[in-house]
C-alpha cells in the first residue's frame, strides 16, 4: 500500500492533518518525535544524540557535523523500514531525499497558519542548511494544502482522493526502489560512524560505497569495508570508491 | 634615470629584474635595438631647443656685431670730425695765417682716436684701407709739422709752402674721403645686419612652426600607429583568436613591453580556455553518462534473460540452442562494449592536436553519442551529409565537444518528441558548414547578443554553467572558423563554418 | 477454460525469444512483437488479457501502446518494462493505467511472478506448475 509523508514547518498543523488522515485511512501515524523514539529503541542509539541533530546552533558554514550525519543515517534507515511496512503516515521533515525516490509515497506540504513560531523558523533554517532547499518549496511535493484557505476536513478529503490515483500505488519498480533504499540505508548506518561523508547506492543486492576516505587508493581500509558490508543481510556484491561528489555536481544532478 | 635606459643597443640588455618575467620572450624581439619612445620625444624637444638656442645665439652674435659696427662707425666719425677740424684750421692758416697749432692738435687727436681703437677697428675695416688712412694722416701730420717749423723759422713766403699746401690739401682730402667712406660703409653694413635681424624672427617663427608641426605629426604617427595596430589586434583577440601579437617594428620601445605583456596575457588566456574546455567536457560527460547508463540496460537485460534461461532450461535445451543462447550473450556484451567505448573515446584526455579529419564522420559519431541522451527525451536526431566533402584540419576531441554541446543544448530546448536536424554540407564561401537545427522554444531576442558570452545562461540557477556556447565559440575560432545562429520560436539553427584543407578527398 | 492471452512487445528481439517459453509454461498464449505499430494493429484486432510492453521504441512509445490498450480493452493488465526507469515515468505509466512497471534489467522470474499476480487479479488461477 501507499504511504504518505506530510511536511509542515509548523508542527501542530502537520500533526493535526496527519492524525486525521491516519484515522480515516486506518494507517499508522508516526511523528518526528515518534521516529526518534523508534530509532532509539530499535537501533539502540541514544535518543539524546538524535535530538541534538535538530539544534540549529553550531553550524559551521552550514556543513553537517559528524553527529548529525550519524543521526540522520539512522533516522533514514528507520524510515525505510517504516515505509516498507506500508500504510504509513509520517509527519516530519526528515527524509525528503528518500521519499522522492519512492513513487508510492505521496508527499504533502501543509502551509498556512497565521503565526510563524520560533520552532517553525528553526525548522525552516535547519531544513535549508541540511537539504539545501526551502522547506516550503512546493516543487518537491506532490500536493500542497494551504490550511489558511482550506478546512481540515477538506484537506483530509483531498489527500485521500489524491492517494486513490493509480499513480501513487505501489508497483514492482517502486517496491524495488524501496528495497534498494532500505539496503543502502542499512549499509550507510553501518559505515557512517567511521566514514561520516559516506554515500551508498544499492541495486538488487549490489552495493556501491563512496567516501573521500578512499581517495588515493587506500586499499586496506577499502578491503575491510568490503568485508564488513558483505556481512550484512541482503548484500551480494560490494564496490568501494573514493569521493563521488564531482560527477554528481558535474552532471548537474542528472544522474539518478 | 640614465640614457642607457632609453637607448638599448643590442649588445647591452636591460637586467631582467626591470622587466616583468619574460620567460618565453620572443627571441626575435630581443635582438632588435631599442629606440624607446620616451627617448624619441626627448630627441624631438632637444632638436627644437637646440634650434632655438642656435637661432638666439645667432641673434645675439648679430646684435653684438652691429654694436661693434656702430662703435666703429662712431670712432671713424670722431676721427673724421677731428680730421675736418684740422683741415679747417689748416684752411684758416692758409687764409689768415693762424690756428696752425690748432690744426696740429686736431690732427693729433684724430691720430690718437684711430690708434686707440686700432685693434677693434681692424676687425671690421678693410686693413689696407685702414693702413692707407693711417699713412695719409701720418703724412698729413708730418706736413703740418713741416709747415709749423717753417712758420717758426719765418719762411712762410717761400715756394715750399705752396708745395706743402698742395700736399696738405691732397692728403687732407684723401683722409677725410676715405674715413667718410669707411664710416659710411660700416653704417651701411650695420644697417644691413639690422635688416637681417629684423627678418630672422619671422623666418624663425615660420620655420619653428613648420618644424613643430612636422614633429608633432611624426611623433604622433609613430605613437598612434603602433597603438592603433594593438587596438586592431585586441579586436581579433576579443573574437577568440589567441595567437601572439607581432608588430615587426625595427626598434624596441614601450610598445614592445606592452606587446610582451599582451602576449603573456594571451598565453594565460589560452591556458585558461583550455581548462575551461576540459571542465566543460567533464560536464558533458556527466550528462552523457546518464543516457549511456540507461542505454546499457537493454543489453544487460538481454544477457540477464538469456543467462537465466540457460540456468532454468539447461536440461531441456538442445546443444544448438545452448550455443545459440551463449552466442547471444557474447553479442550483447559486444554491444555494451560499443556503447561504452563511444563515451570513453570522448572522455579520453588528449593533447590538442590538429590533424586532417573527415568532418562528416566526426559529426556522425557525435550524433551517435548523443542519441542515447536523445532517447531519454524521446527526441529524434537526424543526420545527413553531402557526399565527397573535403577534409578539414582540426582537433577531433574539441570539435566533437563543440558539436555535442550544440546538440545537448538543442535537446534542452526542445520539448517532448522534438526534432533535431544535423547536417554537414559545403559552405557557400568554400569550406564546410555544419548545421544543428532544432524545433524548440527558440532563443529570446534580448539574449541573442550575449549567448556566446562566458557565464551567460538563461537557465535557472543550478542548471547549466553558462559556459557551453562560449566554449563552442572558442573552439570554432581556434579552428579558424565562425559560428552563427538564427532563432525564432519553433526553429533555432546554429551554423558552424570551418575552412577546409585545399585538397579534397 | 480461458487461456490467458499475452502480448509481448519489445524492440529487443531477445526479450521476446527468452520470455515466450517461460510464459507459455504458465499456460499462456504468447504473441511477440518487435514493432509497436504492428502490435497496436494486432491489439485492435484481438482482446489480450495481459500486455507486456517496452517504453523506448523507435516507431512509437510504449505509453502510446498503453493508451491504445486502455481504450480497446480497459480490463487488460498492462505491464510496462523499461531500461529508462525513473519515478516520474513510473507515475506517468501508472496514471495512464498501467498495471505495474518493472525496470530492466530484471530476472525472468520477477516478470513471471508479476504475470502470475496479474492472472490472479484477472480471476484466473495460476497453474500449479508455476513457482
Amino acid at each position: 500500500m501507499s504511504s504518505i509523508a506530510i511536511v509542515s514547518a509548523e508542527e501542530a498543523l502537520g500533526r493535526e492533518i496527519g492524525l486525521a488522515v491516519a484515522s480515516e485511512l486506518d494507517y499508522r501515524l508516526v511523528t518526528l518525535k515518534d521516529l526518534l523514539a523508534l530509532t532509539a529503541h530499535d537501533q539502540g542509539f541514544p535518543a539524546v544524540q538524535l535530538e541534538e541533530i535538530f539544534r540549529t546552533g553550531g553550524f559551521w558554514r552550514g556543513r553537517l557535523t559528524k553527529k548529525r550525519l550519524c543521526g540522520l543515517a539512522r533516522l533514514e534507515e528507520q524510515l525505510c523500514r517504516l515505509v516498507s511496512a506500508d500504510r504509513l503516515v509520517f509527519v516530519g521533515y526528515v527524509g525528503p531525499e528518500l521519499f522522492s525516490q519512492i513513487s508510492h509515497v505521496l508527499r504533502v506540504l501543509i502551509l498556512g497558519g497565521k503565526e510563524k513560531s520560533r520552532e517553525g523558523e528553526a525548522a525552516r533554517k535547519w531544513f535549508r542548511a541540511v537539504y539545501g532547499r526551502d522547506l516550503e518549496d512546493a516543487r518537491q511535493y506532490d500536493l500542497t494544502v494551504n490550511r489558511g484557505t482550506i478546512e481540515k476536513a477538506e484537506a483530509v478529503r483531498i489527500i485521500r482522493d489524491t492517494l486513490r490515483h493509480h499513480k501513487f500505488s505501489p508497483m514492482t519498480y517502486s517496491r524495488q526502489c524501496l528495497v534498494n533504499l532500505e539496503l543502502s540505508s542499512r549499509v550507510k548506518t553501518l559505515l557512517v560512524d567511521a566514514f561520516p561523508d559516506v554515500s551508498v547506492k544499492a541495486h538488487d543486492g549490489s552495493v556501491w560505497v563512496y567516501s573521500a576516505a578512499f581517495n588515493r587508493g587506500r586499499q586496506q581500509s577499502a578491503a575491510e569495508v568490503k568485508q564488513k558490508v558483505l556481512g550484512l543481510e541482503g548484500v551480494r556484491y560490494v564496490e568501494v570508491y573514493g569521493s563521488r561528489k564531482r560527477f554528481d555536481e558535474v552532471a548537474c544532478g542528472q544522474i539518478r | 634615470m640614465n640614457i642607457g635606459q632609453f637607448l638599448r643597443l643590442p649588445a647591452t640588455r636591460l637586467p631582467p629584474s626591470s622587466l616583468p618575467s619574460t620567460s618565453a620572450a620572443d627571441p626575435k624581439e630581443e635582438g632588435r635595438p631599442a629606440f624607446v619612445f620616451r627617448f624619441q620625444i626627448i630627441l624631438a624637444f632637444a632638436a627644437i631647443f637646440i634650434l632655438s638656442v642656435a637661432i638666439i645665439a645667432g641673434a645675439i652674435l648679430t646684435v653684438h656685431k652691429v654694436e661693434q659696427l656702430l662703435l666703429a662707425s662712431q670712432t671713424w666719425q670722431s676721427f673724421l670730425f677731428e680730421a675736418e677740424q684740422a683741415r679747417r684750421w689748416e684752411k684758416n692758416f692758409f687764409l689768415y695765417g693762424t690756428n696752425l697749432k690748432d690744426a696740429l692738435e686736431a690732427t693729433q687727436k684724430a691720430k690718437i682716436t684711430l690708434l686707440k681703437n686700432l685693434a677693434s677697428l681692424q676687425k671690421l675695416t678693410d686693413p689696407r684701407k685702414q693702413e692707407e688712412i693711417l699713412l695719409h694722416i701720418e703724412k698729413y701730420n708730418q706736413l703740418l709739422e713741416d709747415l709749423f717749423s717753417l712758420a717758426q723759422q719765418g719762411r712762410v713766403a717761400e715756394p715750399i709752402k705752396d708745395e706743402i699746401e698742395i700736399s696738405l690739401r691732397r692728403y687732407g682730402a684723401l683722409v677725410v674721403d676715405d674715413a667718410a667712406e669707411v664710416s659710411h660703409r660700416q653704417s651701411i653694413e650695420a644697417l644691413s645686419w639690422l635688416d637681417i635681424l629684423k627678418k630672422v624672427p619671422l623666418y624663425y617663427l615660420l620655420f619653428h612652426f613648420l618644424l613643430v608641426l612636422w614633429l608633432t605629426r611624426f611623433l604622433s604617427h609613430r605613437f598612434m600607429r603602433p597603438l592603433n595596430e594593438l587596438v586592431r589586434q585586441t579586436q581579433r583577440i576579443a573574437r577568440g583568436d589567441f595567437s601572439p601579437v607581432h608588430s615587426g617594428r625595427r626598434y624596441r620601445d614601450e610598445f614592445t613591453t606592452m606587446e610582451e605583456a599582451i602576449n603573456r596575457m594571451l598565453r594565460e588566456l589560452e591556458t585558461r580556455q583550455h581548462s575551461l574546455i576540459e571542465a566543460h567536457k567533464l560536464r558533458a560527460v556527466g550528462i552523457l553518462t546518464a543516457g549511456v547508463a540507461h542505454e546499457l540496460n537493454n543489453p544487460l537485460n538481454n544477457i540477464m534473460l538469456t543467462a537465466h534461461a540457460l540456468l532454468e532450461e539447461a536440461g531441456e535445451l538442445s546443444r544448438e540452442e545452448v550455443v545459440e543462447m551463449v552466442k547471444d550473450i557474447v553479442a550483447e556484451t559486444e554491444r555494451s562494449r560499443a556503447i561504452v567505448r563511444n563515451l570513453l573515446d570522448f572522455t579520453r584526455e588528449s593533447e590538442s592536436i590538429m590533424e586532417p579529419l573527415q568532418l562528416e564522420k566526426l559529426v556522425e559519431e557525435t550524433v551517435r553519442l548523443a542519441r542515447n541522451q536523445a532517447k531519454v527525451k524521446r527526441a529524434l536526431i537526424s543526420f545527413e551529409a553531402e557526399p565527397n566533402l573535403p577534409r578539414i584540419s582540426g582537433d577531433r576531441q574539441q570539435l566533437k565537444q563543440a558539436l555535442l554541446n550544440l546538440i545537448l543544448n538543442a535537446l534542452d530546448a526542445i520539448g517532448e518528441e522534438g526534432r533535431i536536424r544535423v547536417a554537414v554540407r559545403r559552405g557557400t564561401a568554400g569550406g564546410l558548414a555544419v548545421e544543428v537545427e532544432d524545433n524548440g522554444c527558440g532563443i529570446p531576442p534580448q539574449a541573442m547578443p550575449n549567448i556566446f558570452d562566458p557565464f551567460f545562461t538563461t537557465k535557472p540557477v543550478g542548471q547549466g554553467t553558462g559556459l557551453g556556447l562560449a566554449v563552442v565559440h572558442g573552439i570554432v575560432t581556434k579552428h579558424g572558423g565562425r559560428i552563427q545562429v538564427q532563432s525564432r520560436p519553433g526553429c533555432t539553427r546554429f551554423e558552424i563554418f570551418l575552412p577546409s584543407m585545399e585538397t579534397p578527398l | 477454460m480461458h487461456t490467458v492471452q499475452v502480448l509481448l512487445l519489445d524492440d529487443e528481439p531477445i526479450v521476446g525469444q527468452r520470455l515466450k517459453g517461460g510464459l507459455e509454461k504458465l499456460g499462456c498464449e504468447v504473441e511477440t512483437f518487435e514493432n509497436p505499430l504492428q502490435a497496436m494493429a494486432r491489439i485492435a484486432e484481438k482482446r489480450f488479457d495481459i500486455v507486456i510492453t517496452d517504453i523506448m521504441m523507435a516507431e512509437a512509445s510504449g505509453l502510446q501502446v498503453l493508451e491504445a490498450v486502455r481504450k480497446t480493452t480497459p480490463e487488460a493488465k498492462v505491464i510496462v518494462i523499461t531500461g529508462y526507469a525513473t519515478t516520474a515515468l513510473a507515475r506517468e505509466a501508472m496514471e495512464k493505467g498501467a498495471y505495474d512497471m518493472i525496470a530492466k534489467p530484471f530476472k525472468p522470474s520477477d516478470l513471471r511472478a508479476l504475470v502470475i499476480r496479474a492472472m490472479q487479479d484477472l480471476g484466473i488461477p495460476a497453474p500449479p506448475a508455476a513457482e
